[in-house]
């Protein structure tokens, strides 16, 4: 029985880490693009105004 | 209507790993000589199957790289590479734990143990090059024949019982298979609940490499606005 319960312990413990460290992945990458993708385009609109400006 | 199939993959494989949990710890009889041990199997062998499956997705997805150059078909590839490191890494720390109580021994250098074993290996190495090699092009040619060639070993497992004296247990035989009708269910079921898992993780893991180039290109973009 000891045996048993170590492999599903194992089974389970290496299928929870693996989905955890994909959630947390995905969840940070998500994050990252978002950030870029606003700071580039606040970059644009501060170039559009310092075209209209001049 | 993806986010539609992931969530009733997501649901489906919850519910069928719970009935396989039950099916494993309350429903399935013991097996006579080996007692409440062999339960691994369930698992076990739903993880080879799951594993085996990932592989021929690399396999189909490098082909496909290889023949069009899309990098769609190498971010495919490299998602189902990923979660087929994952079972086969399972198939090897489970197996072990039931052949210290079936065998005596955790591990012997017997022909299924060590091809499985040649397998985790490349598939190791197509993860490795795949974060290691620098050129992007470079590493997706190097990891799509990696991952053909590692996909050729499955049918070495597989046959390895019948080909080599082995210790290892024959489920499947010309005979047909060897075990009752109970503990085929709850193998069926456990197999189902792994797929289903399979199904769920693969359109997320692809996200991930989806965002890992699109980063890389943002990040590409920022320089050149920047050096303006």
């Amino acid at each position: 029985m000891n045996y048993l319960m170590a492999g599903y312990t194992v089974i389970w413990l290496a299928i929870a880490l693996f989905v955890w460290k994909m959630g947390k992945d995905l969840n940070r990458l998500e994050a990252e693009a978002a950030r870029i993708e606003a700071r580039m385009a606040s970059g644009k609109r501060g170039e559009k105004a310092n075209a209209g400006g001049y | 209507m993806i986010e539609r199939i992931e969530k009733y993959l997501g649901i489906g494989a919850t519910v069928t790993m719970l009935i396989a949990i039950y099916m494993v710890f309350a429903w399935v009889p013991n097996e006579r000589i080996m007692g409440p041990v062999q339960k691994i199997f369930y698992f076990h062998v739903a993880s080879a199957w799951v594993s085996f499956f990932a592989f021929f997705v690399v396999f189909i997805t490098a082909l496909l790289y290889l023949r069009t150059r899309n990098p769609k078909w190498d971010m495919w590839s490299a998602a189902s590479a990923q979660i087929g490191l994952l079972f086969t890494s399972i198939v090897i720390i489970s197996g072990p734990i039931w052949g210290r109580s079936a065998w005596g021994a955790w591990w012997t250098w017997d022909p299924r143990l060590v091809t499985t074993l040649i397998l985790w290996f490349i598939y190791l190495g197509y993860v490795v090059i795949k974060a290691s090699v620098i050129d992007k092009e470079r590493a997706r040619k190097l990891a799509a024949i990696f991952g053909i060639i590692g996909f050729l070993d499955v049918p070495i497992i597989w046959f390895s019982v019948n080909w080599w004296n082995t210790i290892h247990p024959k489920v499947v035989s010309k005979a047909g298979i060897a075990i009752s009708s109970k503990m085929l269910a709850t193998l069926l079921v456990s197999i189902l609940a792994i797929t289903l898992f399979y199904g769920w993780m693969l359109p997320r893991l692809y996200r991930i490499e989806l965002l890992r180039e699109r980063l890389e290109f943002l990040k590409e973009q920022m320089k050149v606005t920047v050096r303006r």
